[in-house]
């Protein structure tokens, strides 16, 4: 009956708008400027291809089929007149990537918009693990208690790591009351798959995806100068079809069978927003933008206390929670407000404020341990609030030059993050540009940050720390000395060139360099500093409508030094470092390198203006990451990881160097079209890809059995030739 | 009357007043053409520029019920009235108001905002960073060329013209499928700007990630305080060339802030052999190997789980 109600009223709320919905006759009696045009082209690509090695690396965001070759297809279609338009996609049907758009409306009136998207994600296929149940949240072992030690791959089951995504949704736009206009979207997500997870102690297992994220989104709003204003409504709901991963004979604690781990848990949120711009005198704009959101989760605490756990004592303890239910409940805050002016020819400003923060009123849960004293809190809710002000200003110079200059102050605060609760960023830039030539712009840059951290009182660098009362205890706290780079005292310099230059009608060039570096003064320990060189160079020619080539070359070099401690707590004493010579403790520290270049070089060949073109592209990323160690001990160390017991470990004297995330990456494409007609076109081609990877993390073939691991990220090389025939027909 | 059933007759009486106020809305196609002082009319700028005719008629700019070109003078709309530029014979830019490199981005841009800036994507732009690095509408858009959206190239590739190094960062070997045409910069960015950061979509980097990455979001019991603060502080979302786009490989990337101190020793987490190549048994360590730190602690975004008395976080 009530909805009876609702259609009869929706029925004749639309009536008022038949007159304005006539449409104008398009296609049998209307004018030639009315009737529509329908048009579109229809494609097909056939493949055959040849994989060797990683076939998910390959595919990695592909159908794993497409390593095997295969049929392509794709359409698109549509119809267009003066009054109505409708487009429609499909793209690679029948494949995990395929993508379906409809959309369509009415001119000046509403449009509608609906669409089914695919995205795989292949991480690694063929990984291995003695566990059964692969994929799901229950994993079964061969064995009734502990951790598989079997070592024979052989009686190991083989799964894949692969994430897929689903999506698909709608949205429909309202014009029709304007100044007044109406959006309302939904969009859906179902992700399956299964990810690398732990069992808490080492050992490598599958964890279960199964997301269904669902967002809606209204806004209404009105548009008429001198005035913008817009609200905006969003509800989003997640849900995890698995919150939690039961593991056999994993358990870490003596006597235990089977490890309970947690998965994300559901959560929802409600977020309201506001939008405006006002236009005023002097060619000045006032921007608002606010926003109020509310994150809640919900999770229920009860069956951990069943399990016996690495971390949870037995249950004979009869250990208690405050709460058996963890309800999540944290509001986030945003008020950003900015004013723009061009008052005069050449001057122009920007001066802006924002806020923004984060409520955490989650549930504080304390477990009880009989005979501990005191009960453990198991973790302070952290948020954060962010106040920043700022200012741009612009100013044209004489002779053509372009003077930028900006300056902003952030303050953040953390009401419960007890090392550094508190930062102070100020952050100047300048940019210089000259258009003195149309076909030369050069400009360059600074960019200086300082960041000022106000540190907790109980972990001050003037040596008034917490001592260290027993051996065994552990925590930041007693690390004082190793602040955390995040927000820890810093400053940063970035530096930047650029020139641009088209020194002939279809020739353009580019070169650009930046260099940034960051620097940690106050850590002790941790990151120090990290250094980063960047150089972009381009260029491409359109050579008497003949030949079109390009070519770029791109050079990254990353530097990070990074310093840390090898010792116990107990024998620091709580202090400043004491003298790293005393054996076995010793400083180390290590140097990371990434030097990668890229380059690539393509021509356009047209052997018969618009009729035959052959294409050759070829690119190539290489990249040597190194990570140099240096142990600062007092005489020989024979080996490494020696832990304080003295109890070292044989190994090379020496620093050792090790090769990480290092690979090369190239890839060939030939391709010839030909246009039959206006409408039939066909090419012929092939592409050769090239991937090789190094880490001596994944180097040892037997590393995954003997440390319990599945293999995640290991052995992504492959070399892939693949050649491909395709016809398209336009309309 | 009941209060519910008052709405269900508001409901359609508002419906009715803004159709009538739609109708009596300006609609300059059906108007008689207005005779202006210098204007000649498209059929005029046709007679030689046909080719880019043709183009416009393609575009939504040519509709004549979106407020636009086509619904004031076409052609001249963008380009001023085109009379003296006749009388002296065409050519270039004379007399006439072209979009090309020698004209003030400024004036080119305002050409366009003049329907566009109450538009929602575009309401920002004058605080845009693009608006005061010069970037003007054509350096993206072309009425007389664009394919979607009006855009001079597919997608992302419009805006590697300018941003290379982003351009060099998603050749990495781990990155968002830019490429290969499911995400585009447009989803994380309003080109047309934003009041927030790097004219994202959302006020906070966090936010933003959270829309696709839902499962992110918690609240959690036990959170990580830089991964709800900032996602940055670990990912580079536009490549690298570490896994899960990370800005330093494990387990460096967690030794920047966490001394491994405790049952962990502060060790460098290498590994040595007596013998090379290969793993001497038991100098092999997980907390090198394969994901390293996260062999043990894999839930390092935040986890629902119970800590142990010694603080031993993300295990469990």
């Amino acid at each position: 009956m009530k909805i009876r109600k609702i259609a009869i009223t929706l029925a004749f709320s639309l009536l008022p708008f038949a007159g304005a919905f006539a449409a104008d006759d398009a296609g049998t009696g209307g004018t030639a400027e009315t009737r529509g045009t329908f048009y579109g082209d229809v494609g097909a690509t056939g493949e055959v291809a040849s994989v060797s090695g990683s076939k998910a690396k390959f595919s990695e965001y592909r159908d794993l089929k497409t390593s095997q070759g295969g049929l392509f297809g794709d359409v698109r279609l549509g119809y267009d007149s003066d009054d109505y338009w409708m487009k429609f996609k499909a793209l690679d049907p029948g494949y995990h990537t395929q993508d379906y758009q409809l959309d369509g409306g009415m001119y000046g009136k509403f449009s509608l918009d609906l669409f089914t998207n695919e995205i795989i994600h292949n991480t690694t296929t063929g990984a291995l693990t003695p566990y059964g149940g692969a994929g799901s949240n229950r994993l079964t072992s061969p064995i009734t208690s502990g951790v598989p030690s079997n070592r024979n791959p052989a009686t190991w089951n083989s799964f894949d790591y692969t994430v897929q995504r689903n999506q698909y949704g709608g949205e429909i736009k309202v014009d029709v009351f304007n100044p007044f206009y109406v959006n309302f979207s939904v969009a859906r997500e179902d992700r399956s798959g299964a990810i690398p997870w732990s069992n808490g102690s080492g050992v490598e297992v599958p964890a279960p995806i199964k997301y269904e994220t669902t967002n809606y989104m209204g806004e209404i709003g009105y548009r008429a100068n001198p005035l913008f204003a817009a609200f905006n409504y969003t509800y989003g709901d997640f849900e995890n079809g698995n919150q939690t991963l039961l593991i056999d004979g994993a358990g870490a604690q003596s006597g235990s069978t089977q490890s309970l781990m947690t998965l994300p848990p559901d959560n929802h949120f409600y977020k309201l927003g506001f939008k405006s711009v006002l236009q005023l005198p002097l060619n000045t704009r006032f921007n608002v933008s606010l926003s109020s959101e509310k994150d809640r989760s919900s999770f229920d605490l009860g069956p951990l206390l069943a399990f016996n756990n690495s971390f949870i004592p037995l249950l004979a303890n009869k250990n208690t929670l405050n709460s058996s239910t963890f309800e999540g409940r944290k509001d986030v805050q945003n008020y950003a407000f900015s004013l723009t002016s061009n008052p005069i020819r050449f001057f122009d400003f920007k001066l802006y404020y924002k806020y923004y923060s984060t409520e955490n009123n989650s549930t504080t849960i304390i477990q009880t341990i009989p005979g501990n004293v005191p009960p453990i809190v198991q973790a302070p809710l952290f948020d954060y609030k962010k106040n920043q002000y700022g200012a741009d200003l612009g100013f044209k110079l004489p002779a053509q030059f372009r003077l930028n200059a900006a300056y902003a102050y952030i303050v953040t605060d953390r009401d419960t993050r007890s090392d550094i609760p508190s930062t102070k960023d100020s952050l100047y830039s300048a940019e210089l540009r000259w258009t003195g030539l149309d076909f030369l712009t050069p400009k360059v840059g600074y960019e200086h940050l300082m960041r000022l951290a106000d540190y907790g009182s109980a972990y001050a660098l003037d040596g008034n720390q917490p001592p260290v009362a027993n051996a065994g205890t552990t925590g930041h706290a007693n690390f004082p000395q190793f602040e955390s780079f995040d927000a820890s005292r810093q400053r940063r310099d970035t530096y930047k060139v650029a020139v641009d230059a088209s020194p002939l009608q279809d020739l353009n060039i580019g070169v650009a360099y930046k260099y940034k570096e960051s620097k940690y003064p106050d850590d002790i320990l941790g990151v120090q500093n990290t250094k980063t060189h960047e150089l972009e160079t381009y260029g491409d020619y359109l050579i008497g409508h003949i030949v079109k080539v390009n070519a770029y070359f791109d050079v990254q070099n990353t530097q990070e030094y990074l310093v840390d401690f090898n010792g116990t707590l107990a024998n620091v004493g709580g202090t400043v470092i004491a003298t790293p010579s005393i054996a076995p403790q010793y400083m180390w520290n290590t140097k990371l390198r990434d030097n990668t270049y890229e380059f690539g070089a393509g021509v356009d060949v047209y052997l018969v203006p618009k009729r035959l073109t052959l294409r050759v592209q070829y690119d190539y990323v290489n990249s040597d990451g190194t990570q140099d160690f240096s142990f600062l001990y007092p005489g020989a160390i024979s080996g490494v990881n020696a832990n304080t017991t003295g109890n070292v470990s044989t190994g090379p004297i020496g620093d050792p160097s090790l090769y990480v995330d290092s690979y090369r990456k190239s890839s060939l494409l030939c391709k010839l079209s030909y246009a039959i007609s206006k409408s039939f076109t066909m090419a012929i081609g092939a592409d050769f890809e090239r991937y090789k990877y190094n880490d001596f993390a994944f180097s040892d073939p037997n590393y995954q059995y003997l440390l319990n691991l599945t293999g995640a990220y290991a052995n992504p090389s492959y070399n892939a030739s693949i050649g491909f025939v395709s016809v398209a027909y336009k309309f | 009357m009941q209060k519910k059933h008052l709405v269900f007759l508001l409901i359609p009486l508002v419906f009715l007043l803004a159709s009538v106020s739609m109708s009596n809305s300006s609609d300059n196609a059906t108007n008689e053409p207005i005779t202006k002082e210098g204007f000649i009319g498209a059929d005029t700028c046709k007679g030689c520029h046909e080719a880019q005719y043709e183009t416009y008629k393609a575009t939504v700019h040519s509709k004549k019920h979106v407020k636009g070109p086509a619904s004031q003078d076409a052609c001249e709309t963008c380009h001023g009235p085109g009379a003296k530029h006749v009388e002296k014979g065409g050519g270039r830019g004379v007399d006439i108001f072209a979009f090309n490199k020698k004209t003030d981005p400024g004036a080119k841009t305002a050409k366009c905002l003049a329907c566009h800036e109450v538009m929602k994507d575009q309401a920002f732009w004058n605080s845009s960073r693009h608006k005061i690095e010069d970037v003007s509408c054509d350096d993206c858009h072309s009425p007389h060329r664009g394919g979607d959206k009006l855009l001079k190239a597919e997608k992302s590739e419009v805006c590697y013209q300018c941003h290379r190094d982003i351009k060099a960062m998603v050749n990495k070997q781990s990155h968002h499928p830019i490429k290969e045409g499911k995400v585009a910069c447009v989803n994380c960015h309003n080109p047309h700007g934003e009041l927030n950061d790097k004219m994202l979509k959302e006020a906070s980097i966090n936010d933003l990630c959270y829309k696709c990455h839902a499962e992110k979001r918690g609240p959690y019991l036990n959170e990580h305080p830089p991964v709800e603060e900032n996602c940055d502080n670990c990912h580079n979302p536009h490549g690298s060339n570490h896994n899960r786009m990370l800005t330093q490989r494990v387990p460096a990337l967690c030794e920047q802030c966490h001394e491994n101190g405790g049952s962990m020793g502060g060790s460098p987490f290498t590994h040595f052999s007596t013998s090379a190549p290969g793993i001497a048994t038991g100098n092999q360590s997980n907390h090198m190997y394969g994901r390293a730190c996260l062999n043990c602690h894999p839930s390092i975004h935040g986890s629902n789980g119970l800590k142990s008395a010694n603080g031993c976080s993300f295990r469990e």
